[in-house]
């Protein structure tokens, strides 16, 4: 039997007892010497007392996400050089933007494989906006050449690629244009590459992709980009914005996306341009939103998972073969003028939440009888007619022919750039009361609420709409 | 409510609490500290002072959204700011040192509930934003002679040394 014994508790608490008594000791001894060592200091602080880790928040200041002006910082003295060339976030955004200062094309390749290099693992936001260059087919070959055995096989870690050509190019394109020379640093495609290893792209973690095209691209560009639609390389692709001034690009292309997982696909083009086919096909079920503006699109086939559709000016299904559209899953549909608003009577989508309508012209009785359907589940509306005023004849006309269908509706949100809103708001008011008698949730807004758009998954940065001003 | 806090020339400062607790620092020590007063070893009078008058004037602001590196930074300084920080350069650095030791930034990445562990690297790391973007501002525009004569700081680079940099960054040349 064990004989319980305190001993080694009463040991415990006088052990406890002296460091605690010597604690408060300790703590002063320890302030009064920092307090010594600062209130003695002769040499007043300068730049180069400050740490490291706070110089190089200030250089990130400074360089705001352009690497060129790094070298400012690096030529002023030895330990600014050290530390500007190992810390990789000031390297990590490759910035080549016409307007704000042109690096010589000769030394752009130099550049780009200095961020990559010096970025080490950090992830790329690239920004290549190519217009302001005047490049020489000679002078890009002269650097290709010279920097063909360096490729950069770092390329799986890239964030963000914009990518806009020049809107006119004199000469021809050609093959070995300035795109290939940059991407072929990049490491962005198998095609870019031009004969190097290639599995080092198969990796990429490119998440958002901008490409704005011009002539330069045309005939030859097309194939380079594909690998990043078809989502093999790209599995982390969320967001696809494409726009071109020469649409036969995209019609090259053939734009199909049949793997991709991307939440967001924006495609603009100017009217008159027109892009034959696009196919989405059904991939991951997260791909939420399509955007297309300013094309013609006579085919148009889409995964069953969207949740967001916009189709904006340029959108005919009239005047060509469309197939009807069976959207089950889409919640949010922004329809931009009457070739749009047509669309609605063959898209079936049972679950519709949100509709935004954007008119500028009269006469819609016809296309709104044929897609009432569409109204049924709808919960809010938001109706903009441009230059059209509250209370007009036809303006309510309209209105009495979709609001009876929207037996769910939950808000209206009216936009009107009519000066008298409150005689107006009146008007309307008497007229949704007359449909829904405890209606009373109605606001008349100057221009379409960027939330609203924002909450469908989608921006509308062209045209920029001013902030919301609810008068009523 | 309102603490006290020793400053590293023993000059005290009673503050209130809403105010003091935008120091992260501080507030990690109240906890303790119960009553007593608050040794600030690293900062002296004319520092806090400063320090604490741009606390007092941003005690109700709302708290700047987690900075995950991914937004592009920017040098505006609003102008109340502005004329805070307009102070000869031994007080810049002063404030930002002070403002570095005192955790200032990280206050508010705490509140916003982002994980401890997640904003510590950032919180040892990040001094006071305007100080910062105020010598960026500083150095904006400047070729490195200049930056050099503003800062007082000695060209200690051999003749190879600047002349393989201005290799290395030939493209820069260009601009």
């Amino acid at each position: 039997m064990h004989k319980v014994t305190l001993a080694p508790l009463q040991a415990w608490e006088k052990l406890s007892q002296k460091y605690t008594s010597l604690r408060p000791r300790s703590i002063k001894n320890y302030s009064g010497y920092r307090r010594v060592n600062l209130t003695s200091r002769a040499i007043p602080p300068t730049i180069h007392s400050l740490p490291v880790e706070v110089l190089l928040l200030i250089f990130e200041h400074y360089i705001n996400k352009d690497p060129t002006l790094n070298a400012s910082l690096m030529l002023t003295c030895r330990r600014w050089a050290e530390l500007v060339r190992g810390e990789p976030k000031l390297w990590n955004s490759v910035r080549l933007i016409s307007t704000e200062g042109v690096i010589a094309p000769l030394h752009m390749q130099n550049f780009v494989e200095t961020c990559v290099s010096r970025s080490q693992a950090a992830p790329l936001d690239i920004h290549l906006d190519l217009r302001g260059y005047g490049v020489t087919q000679t002078s890009m070959t002269d650097t290709k050449k010279k920097n063909s055995g360096k490729m950069i096989k770092r390329f799986g870690r890239g964030k963000s690629i914009v990518i806009i050509t020049p809107p006119t190019a004199p000469a021809p394109p050609s093959p070995s244009s300035l795109h290939e020379a940059i991407f072929s640093t990049l490491k962005l495609t198998p095609s870019c590459a031009t004969g190097e290893d290639t599995r080092a792209s198969q990796h990429i973690r490119l998440r958002n992709f901008k490409l704005v095209l011009g002539n330069e691209f045309c005939g030859t560009g097309s194939p380079c980009y594909q690998p990043i639609f078809d989502g093999r390389e790209t599995p982390f692709l969320r967001s696809i914005e494409l726009r071109g001034w020469h649409w036969h690009t995209f019609q090259k292309f053939g734009v199909a996306v049949p793997e991709a997982s991307f939440r967001h696909l924006r495609i603009q083009a100017p009217p008159g341009e027109t892009l034959r086919t696009l196919k989405i096909h059904p991939g991951h079920v997260n791909a939420m939103s399509v955007n297309i503006t300013g094309t013609e699109i006579s085919r148009l086939s889409i995964f069953a998972s969207l949740r967001s559709l916009v189709l904006g000016f340029g959108w005919h299904p009239q005047d060509m073969p469309i197939e009807p559209l069976e959207l089950p899953q889409l919640e949010h549909l922004y329809l931009i003028e009457r070739p749009a608003l047509v669309s609605l009577s063959v898209i079936t989508a049972p679950s519709l939440r949100d509709l935004c309508i954007s008119l500028a012209t009269f006469g819609f009785e016809d296309a709104l009888t044929r897609s009432a359907a569409a109204y049924s589940t709808i919960r809010r509306l938001c109706w903009s007619r441009t230059g059209a005023a509250l209370g007009d004849e036809s303006y309510d006309q309209e209105l009495r022919a979709v609001l009876p269908q929207c037996k769910q509706l939950h808000q209206l949100q009216l936009v009107s750039s009519v000066p008298d809103r409150s005689r107006a708001l009146a008007q309307v008011s008497q007229l949704v009361k007359d449909v829904f008698p405890n209606f009373e949730d109605i606001s008349i807004v100057s221009t379409i609420d960027d939330s609203i758009v924002q909450s469908m998954g989608c921006s509308l940065s062209e045209p920029v709409h001013p902030r919301r001003t609810v008068v009523a | 409510m309102s603490i006290t806090i020793v400053t590293s020339d023993n000059e005290q400062f009673c503050v209130e609490k809403l105010v003091a607790q935008r120091i992260a620092l501080i507030e990690d020590m109240v906890e303790n500290a119960g009553d007593r007063p608050i040794p600030l070893p690293n900062v002296t009078a004319s520092v806090l002072r400063k320090i604490l008058e741009y606390c007092e004037h941003h005690k109700n602001d709302p708290l700047p959204p987690y900075d995950d590196g991914s937004r592009s930074r920017t040098t505006h300084i609003s102008e109340w700011d502005q004329k805070f920080i307009t102070v000869d350069q031994e007080m810049l650095f002063e404030i930002i040192l002070a403002a570095n030791y005192l955790e200032m930034k990280p206050l508010l990445y705490v509140r916003l509930n982002v994980p401890r562990v997640q904003c510590l690297t950032a919180c040892n790391a990040v001094a006071g934003d305007i100080g910062c973007k105020t010598v960026a501002n500083m150095i904006k525009g400047k070729s490195p002679e200049e930056i050099r004569k503003l800062f007082n700081i000695v060209n200690n680079f051999t003749p190879e040394e600047e002349a393989q940099i201005r290799k290395e960054a030939e493209w820069a040349e260009d601009r």
